[in-house]
């Protein structure tokens, strides 16, 4: 399907203008750019996402499931499925969110899933993202603009609408509300990702709100009005990490945070989305077990799998990874966002020494991958031609009552040509996904 | 069986009002199968247009809320009880898991390490490979205040070889971990100085035993526990956050009685 969509160059500049951008470091500076806006967007089969989305709704449910158990009954750790130390030496296990059930239960409301499709057509998983995943405000915004420059396009292409994804989004949040308002709170417009805090606050009828907004008493969390009174919230998009989310319970050095909100939280009060301590599930080294969680918990084998994936604390693994390692890729669990990402292809012999000891030394600390040759996707250049580049899928997954993965999604693709990494920070592009609506 | 009657009070003065004062503290004890606490009463200043409220975390420690809207330069708060002190050495619940995992400040470094590799106990149980560990601390540090303050890390006051109650509760957790033993630390109110104390509880079997490393020995029927948590990190007796300039002098007093 060839560049549908006409006037890119003039979306692009409309996206530039709604402040459409991420922050990226680069050596040790935060830079904000622009995220460009590719017209030919990816297109998925019906079928393919039927198969699609019955995979991500069984992986998200015992994502959710895994999380209710590790911070309650831990069975999955009693009857050693999961190593304990894979759970309490990861940084995302918050143990101040031990013992406490979020609303409803639900813990990943908005999760993010990284994908990329081989070049056979098999879909792999690339990594789980519970914490608060970005970006679904990008190919809304995107569908939006090309309806209005191609119309003709999508009364033809058998394309299934995207604006729903607001409507999932405040059924969810109503769905946990505790009693009270919605709102979604934003670090501040000086925040790389301020568009999509306002842009869904608009359309859901949230209020944006900053922390100096609100405040805690008798673990009640409340919104301040300019006459002194005060309105009740009942659920919280939050769109700031949990280290940051309560001086008085993680960093006493946050100045973005509301403090006493994870009293509201364990009081039962307030939903927070997504629930903070998410990220005991969306570590690299748990991302191994997932396939295990889902025969586990829902007694099914997975639909989606993973990239094949080494864990080298087990013998077997560190051999094949020692052995093997110039064909694989290492990722150090604790980092995200492309970072911690090296290639053993890349390496001098050296380098591949190194790596091999620190990989013995620190086993708990890496996973190696199998790098999968995954499918490259048209972009339009600058100069008009067409150049293939490496591209991903997030596919957004909402649970509320049900769960349910929007019809859409954001495609990222890689800057260089010959680069596989293809996340927004490490400055990419990006495409609108068309899930087609009949074969 | 002792009984005791505690008193705990802090008072903060700041150079210039602040406002917006929201904290958060871990000074009402909570009853457990070695202390009963009778009639906690509490007392904050300033009260006017002030909220107070109870709230508990997930390490089991009866958290005092509040939020003072209003400018003021003093803020002040009073927690006093009656305690029943058995002279059991252990204390009702099980140890979880997450107690034998490194924390933030109780992370071993190289030189825990080389101490831990040198002192490795001999005994079999877990209590008793721990009060091993205590005496061989106990051994190589020097108490001496001032040299640390309430942020320093168990390596960095084992190089130091000196420190206060709250460094020897960190070294020795971060012994008992390496150990594969579950431990945590503790403040809470001993003898009948006017200072708070730290001590440890180390698990062995389904049971915490109250173990005090600063003074090498199990700890006796004048300690009151406060609060607890993986370190100091996760309990601090007060915290606290406001909008203003000046940051408080604080002056704290408290004492233990028999009665």
């Amino acid at each position: 399907m060839n560049t549908p969509v006409a006037n890119s160059k003039e979306i692009n500049e409309l996206l530039a203008r709604y402040g459409v951008k991420f922050g990226i470091y680069k050596n040790g500076n935060f830079h904000e750019q622009l995220f460009p806006f590719d017209a030919i967007p990816r297109v998925i089969s019906a079928s393919d996402f039927s198969e699609l989305e019955k995979g991500l709704i069984q992986r998200v449910d015992a994502l959710n499931m895994f999380l209710r158990d590790v911070y309650s009954d831990k069975k999955i750790i009693a009857d050693g499925v999961v190593p304990e130390d894979f759970v309490y030496s990861s940084t995302g296990f918050l143990q101040q969110c031990d013992g406490v059930l979020p609303p409803k239960g639900i813990y990943s409301h908005i999760s993010g899933i990284d994908l990329v499709q081989a070049k056979d057509g098999v879909w792999y998983i690339l990594e789980d993202n519970l914490r608060i995943p970005s970006g679904a405000s990008y190919p809304l915004i995107a569908r939006e603009l090309c309806r209005m420059t191609s119309p003709d396009v999508f009364r033809e292409a058998k394309v299934r609408d995207n604006r729903n994804y607001i409507a999932l989004l405040r059924e969810t949040m109503n769905y946990v509300n505790c009693g009270g308002i919605n709102v979604i709170l934003t670090p501040g417009r000086y925040n790389a990702a301020y568009f999509e805090h306002s842009y869904f606050a608009e359309k859901t009828g949230a209020a944006l709100v900053q922390n100096s907004d609100l405040f805690v008493e008798d673990n009640i969390l409340y919104l301040k009005d300019y006459q002194n009174g005060k309105t009740r919230v009942g659920a919280v998009y939050r769109r700031i990490s949990d280290e940051y989310l309560d001086p008085l319970t993680f960093l006493p050095e946050s100045l973005i945070g509301i403090p006493h909100i994870m009293d509201a939280y364990r009081a039962g009060n307030v939903a927070l989305i997504n629930a903070p301590g998410n990220g005991a599930a969306d570590d690299k080294g748990i991302y191994y077990f997932v396939p295990k969680m889902i025969e586990y918990y829902l007694g099914e084998k997975a639909i989606l799998k993973n990239a094949p994936t080494y864990l080298p604390f087990y013998e077997n693994d560190r051999k094949y990874v020692l052995d093997n390692l110039e064909k694989l890729v290492i990722k150090d669990v604790s980092e995200a966002g492309g970072y911690g990402v090296v290639f053993g292809s890349d390496m001098t012999k050296e380098q591949l020494a190194d790596w091999r000891k620190l990989i013995t030394e620190q086993s708990r600390r890496f996973i190696a991958q199998e790098v999968i040759d995954f499918i490259d996707l048209p972009i339009t250049d600058e100069q008009g031609n067409t150049t293939l580049h490496k591209a991903d899928l997030r596919a957004f997954v909402l649970s509320g009552e049900t769960t349910r993965v929007w019809c859409s999604g954001l495609t990222r693709f890689s800057r260089n040509v010959d680069s596989f990494v293809v996340n927004s920070s490490q400055g990419g592009g990006f495409k609108d996904t068309w899930v087609l609506s009949q074969e | 069986m002792k009984r005791l009657r505690f008193e705990y009070s802090a008072r903060l003065e700041f150079a210039e009002s602040v406002s917006e004062h929201c904290f958060t503290l871990r000074c009402l004890p909570v009853s457990d199968g070695r202390q009963l606490i009778r009639e906690p009463q509490y007392e904050i200043f300033p009260l006017e247009n002030s909220k107070i409220w109870l709230s508990r975390d997930s390490f089991g420690n009866t958290l005092l809320c509040g939020r003072i809207p209003d400018p003021h330069n003093i803020f002040s708060f009073h927690v006093s009880g009656k305690a029943e002190i058995i002279n059991t050495r252990d204390i009702s619940g099980f140890p979880a898991a997450i107690y034998g995992y490194s924390s933030p400040l109780a992370k071993p470094g190289d030189f825990i390490r080389k101490f831990y590799s040198e002192n490795t106990p001999t005994a079999e149980l877990p209590i008793d490979r721990a009060m091993e560990l205590c005496n061989a601390l106990y051994n190589s540090m020097k108490y001496e205040k001032g040299v640390t303050n309430v942020h320093t890390a168990a390596e960095d006051a084992l190089k130091l070889g000196a420190g206060v109650c709250q460094d020897y509760a960190h070294i020795f957790l971060a012994l008992c971990r390496l150990d594969g033993i579950r431990c945590r630390y503790v403040s809470g109110l001993a003898f009948e100085s006017g200072e708070t104390h730290a001590w440890t509880e180390v698990g062995s079997g389904s049971r915490w035993y109250g173990v005090d490393p600063a003074n090498n020995r199990f700890i006796g029927e004048n300690y009151i526990k406060l609060c607890h948590g993986r370190d100091y990190s996760d309990c601090p007796i007060e915290c606290g956050i406001y909008l203003g300039n000046s940051s408080g002098v604080q002056t704290v007093t408290s004492s233990v009685a028999e009665f």
